[in-house]
């Protein structure tokens, strides 16, 4: 048993163990410890010193550490910290950690019950995360989380059969599709989203930011994985099925951003358009060069998603933003550059990744996602036209209520991830190529 | 030389944050913003007179080559050939010419505005240097962002959605090019469809409307210079680099439409011009029309006339810059652009009439002038194989030369009513930067050789 390839999920573990047990302890006018975001970024770097080129198994292969798993969980686990650092209650906090510790058990897993495991480690967490959410608001404020329950219990079980169905050699065919609907009722890709419209109202920024950001992402990553490595000569079936998802995410994600006034709502479905690109990539095929294109999409769109909750986080209708460029110039400036990040505007860095993906369409005639993805490029733009007319309108004398200081860090360093990327986007694309040749490896 | 061009790109960057870090609602935040912009231009300015010394006309080979690896199929690869080098000559001078434009103007948000415009200089200093097309895509989709933030926060067009549908019409122009630069060259034809709507959207169309629906004394002169010379050097560019090199062969397959709807789109803004009483719409029907002339002589067979639409459209920035002065100053004195309500300014301004008439006279392409050396390269390239193009082009500056000087004799000559009996003549500073604006346009009338000898290389190397 080569326990060293699971170290930092064990200091992970371990950490929150004794922050949790720590807290036990305080006092109530201390209040809790808020340790999350530096447990994170600690295991962060862990992932990233443990970093090996050759591939290496632990607990007689349920644990899998390789170039992949450790790039996939230093970004992760980066923007992860990110997300922690917006929630800014601290019973919440460890909620954060336990989420970082189950994305580490699903990207290192080398076994579907792990990955599942790992999965539901963080959906747990998440409830966990909505109804604390819930608790803070008033009666008429609450809202029920009956129709997140409801979707995410469907995918476990969707996901529970499809493993079943595929690793008990019952049906591979139809265990990959209960697999692949699994995953995407987990990522609400469409038409498993009804339940965002409720939910999201009364969620914090920060939930919603890693939700929409992270963890669909993330899942996105897993399901690459698992038709890469179980279901690879599936292709032709699963294809168009994925292309169709991504087509309705895109087209029915555009439309509810557009027509959104709650600025939750709004980012969340900006987002997940992202997701329905990502999603277009699968349409091409499992290939390394497309786990590539997804890879550096997912580097320079997270950021700005997550820049985006943290900025306009605290204003919960877009009619809010009115004159906002009186009352803080600098925050207006920096919404200004993420929402046209948004958008995928050269010159930052989202552009960038947007022109990899239209070129990997386009090259083998994808015509029909292509139109779709320029499509939700196109309406992007009109949101972002949207948001921008709304900032210059209004009473030049209306006061806002300023960021804490955490959120306007985490601003500003998605801010500078967006303008920067654009400058190191080659050795990006090495790190993404890296992580991409260590899972074809196999 | 090293860097040149890089920092040709850069420079204005660096103003962004020197403009950032004005300290906002001090009395001196405008000027300092106005300041940074100045210097950045001379800057700009300078630098394309040390790259004009230190090109070689006499090699088609790219000049200050710079190869940075960037992305797969995507090199930050910068160079510059005879054609970049007056097309960033000309947007240097432009972007000095707007600080003169908004020197005495008050603008809101100045540190927005300063800010926009030197982004603006970036990106299109950025697409005349790059020599790799997923550069120039780079570029050319990120240019009518500012541009847009401009027309939509400062113009005085209360039609907002207008602008909104200017942008939305920019982006998809961005988008059909990617798809062309995505699918040359395998796929000829939708690739040059692609290239060619997006440079006729961006180039034309674009400037059209933006022009038409925002020309109001309101809406500061810098924006509405902006708007209308530079997508047009854009697509005239693109046109000449791309295009013409790119699908040469196919070329006379999309010329009979645009010559033949470019033309009727002149005649539609030269009878909408005397239909005009307001004097800055008329000029934004002028610069309508003459955009029709400088992309229809860029479809032309003969490779001179092409070179005779790139030689106006050269003019046409220096042209444009000082009719939106002499207008400037006209409504700052009146307070009114009414063609029919403003009469015998000679009388109390004969300074600026002058200058005024001098700048009509370079308008209408007249000889000596750089506009002429372009119309006379035109009809004289076209008379042998499309004679009655050449006939219509004639019949266009016949047509120009009408209403523009009709509406001069209109507002300058006559008795003098009595409210404008007090207005002040021009200031030095203004009639310098006219008498600068038309120094450049008598320039390029006067040594055509030396100018058009940054194009010779280009044909040999079968560019043109």
């Amino acid at each position: 048993m080569n326990l060293i390839v699971a170290f930092p999920e064990c200091f992970l573990g371990l950490g929150l163990a004794a922050t949790f047990i720590l807290n036990l302890f305080r006092s109530e006018e201390k209040g809790f410890l808020r340790t999350s975001p530096t447990l994170i970024l600690i295991t962060a770097l862990l992932c990233f010193l443990a970093n090996t080129s050759c591939p290496e198994l632990a607990l007689n292969g349920l644990f899998i550490s390789n170039e992949n798993t450790s790039i996939l969980k230093v970004i992760f686990l980066i923007f992860t910290a990110a997300c922690a650092l917006l929630n800014g209650d601290k019973k919440q906090d460890i909620l954060f950690g336990i989420v970082a510790l189950g994305i580490c058990i699903t990207v290192s897993s080398g076994n579907p019950v792990v990955l599942l495991l790992g999965i539901e480690i963080i959906f747990l967490s998440i409830y966990g995360l909505f109804h604390l959410e819930q608790q803070n608001l008033n009666e008429a404020d609450k809202v029920s989380l009956s129709p997140f329950i409801l979707t995410a219990t469907l995918g476990f079980a969707s996901l529970c059969i499809g493993i079943i169905f595929t690793f008990f050699n019952i049906s591979p065919l139809f265990g990959g599709a209960f697999i692949i609907v699994g995953l995407l009722i987990k990522m609400s890709a469409a038409p498993f989203q009804t339940w965002i419209s409720s939910t999201y109202k009364s969620t914090s920024c920060a939930t919603a930011a890693f939700f929409s950001n992270v963890l669909s992402f993330l899942l996105l990553f897993m399901l690459f994985r698992l038709l890469y490595e179980n279901f690879l000569e599936l292709e032709s079936v699963y294809e168009p099925l994925l292309l169709i998802v991504a087509i309705i995410t895109i087209a029915l994600n555009s439309f509810s951003a557009l027509k959104s006034e709650n600025t939750k709502l709004f980012l969340a479905h900006a987002s997940l358009v992202n997701l329905g690109m990502a999603l277009s990539l699968f349409g091409i095929g499992i290939t390394p060069r497309t786990y590539t294109v997804l890879m550096f999409f997912f580097i320079l769109q997270a950021p700005v998603g997550i820049g985006l909750f943290a900025s306009l986080g605290r204003f919960s209708l877009l009619s809010e933003l009115k004159g906002i460029v009186m009352a803080s110039p600098k925050s207006t400036f920096l919404i200004i550059i993420l929402i046209l990040s948004l958008a995928g505007a050269p010159p930052f860095s989202t552009f960038l990744s947007k022109y990899l993906l239209l070129q990997e369409m386009i090259l083998p005639a994808h015509y029909l996602p292509t139109l779709f993805v320029i499509l939700g490029i196109v309406f992007a733009f009109a949101y972002c036209v949207k948001i921008i007319e709304i900032i210059f309108s209004g009473n030049e004398t209306d006061e806002t209520e300023k960021p804490h200081t955490p959120i306007f860090m985490v601003t500003i360093l998605c801010v500078l991830s967006s303008l920067f990327m654009t400058f190191f986007s080659y050795e990006l694309l090495n790190i993404c190529k890296m992580a991409s040749e260590a899972l074809f490896q196999k | 030389m090293n860097h040149l061009l890089l920092l040709m790109i850069f420079v204005p960057l660096i103003g962004i944050i020197f403009t950032i870090l004005v300290k906002r609602g001090e009395i001196r935040t405008a000027k300092n913003c106005k300041d940074i912009r100045a210097i950045i231009a001379i800057a700009e300015v300078i630098l394309c007179i040390i790259a004009l010394f230190h090109f070689d006309k006499s090699t088609s080979e790219f000049w200050g080559g710079e190869l940075f690896p960037w992305l797969d199929g995507f090199n930050y690869y910068l160079g510059i050939d005879g054609l970049s080098l007056l097309f960033l000559s000309a947007v240097a001078l432009l972007f000095l010419f707007t600080i003169f434009l908004d020197w005495n103007v008050k603008t809101k948000m100045t540190k927005e505005y300063s800010t926009l415009f030197l982004w603006l200089q970036s990106m299109t200093m950025g697409m005349f240097v790059a020599s790799d097309i997923s550069l120039f895509t780079f570029f050319f989709i990120a240019f009518p962002i500012p541009l847009f933030l401009l027309l939509k926060l400062w113009s005085a067009n209360k039609d907002k959605p207008f602008n909104n549908q200017l942008l939305l019409m920019n982006i998809c122009a961005g988008a059909l090019f990617l798809v062309s630069v995505f699918s040359y060259p395998e796929k000829q034809l939708l690739s040059a469809t692609g290239f060619l709507f997006s440079y006729l959207i961006i180039g034309g169309l674009f400037p059209i409307l933006a022009v038409n629906n925002n020309a109001r004394a309101e809406t500061p002169s810098a924006v509405l210079c902006a708007v209308s010379i530079l997508p047009v050097l854009i697509g005239v560019y693109g046109f000449s680099k791309t295009f013409i090199s790119y699908f040469y062969e196919i070329k006379p397959l999309f010329a009979a439409p645009v010559i033949i709807i470019t033309g009727l789109l002149f005649l539609f803004f030269s009878l909408k011009v005397f239909t005009q009483k307001d004097f800055l719409k008329l000029m934004s029907c002028f610069i309508s029309a003459i955009i029709c002339i400088i992309f229809m002589g860029i479809f032309l067979t003969a490779a001179m006339a092409i070179e005779g639409a790139i030689y106006l459209s050269l003019n046409y920035v220096f042209i444009v810059t000082a009719l939106l002065l002499c207008a400037h100053i006209i409504w700052s004195r009146t307070t009114s652009l009414h063609i029919f309500e403003i009469n015998g300014l000679f009388t109390t301004m004969p300074i600026f009439s002058s200058l005024f008439f001098i700048t009509v006279i370079a308008a209408i392409s007249f000889p000596l002038t750089g506009g002429f050396i372009g119309y006379f390269l035109m009809i004289y390239e076209s008379f042998k194989d499309e004679m009655f193009i050449s006939l219509f082009l004639i019949f266009t500056m016949i047509l120009t030369a009408i209403y523009l000087i009709n509406a001069y004799q209109k507002m300058m000559q006559g008795a003098s009513p009595e409210k404008f009996l007090d207005i002040k003549d021009i200031s030095l500073k203004e009639g310098l930067f006219i008498i600068l604006c038309l120094s450049f346009s008598f320039g390029l009338g006067l040594f055509p050789d030396w100018f058009l000898g940054f194009f010779d290389n280009l044909m040999i190397g079968g560019i043109l």
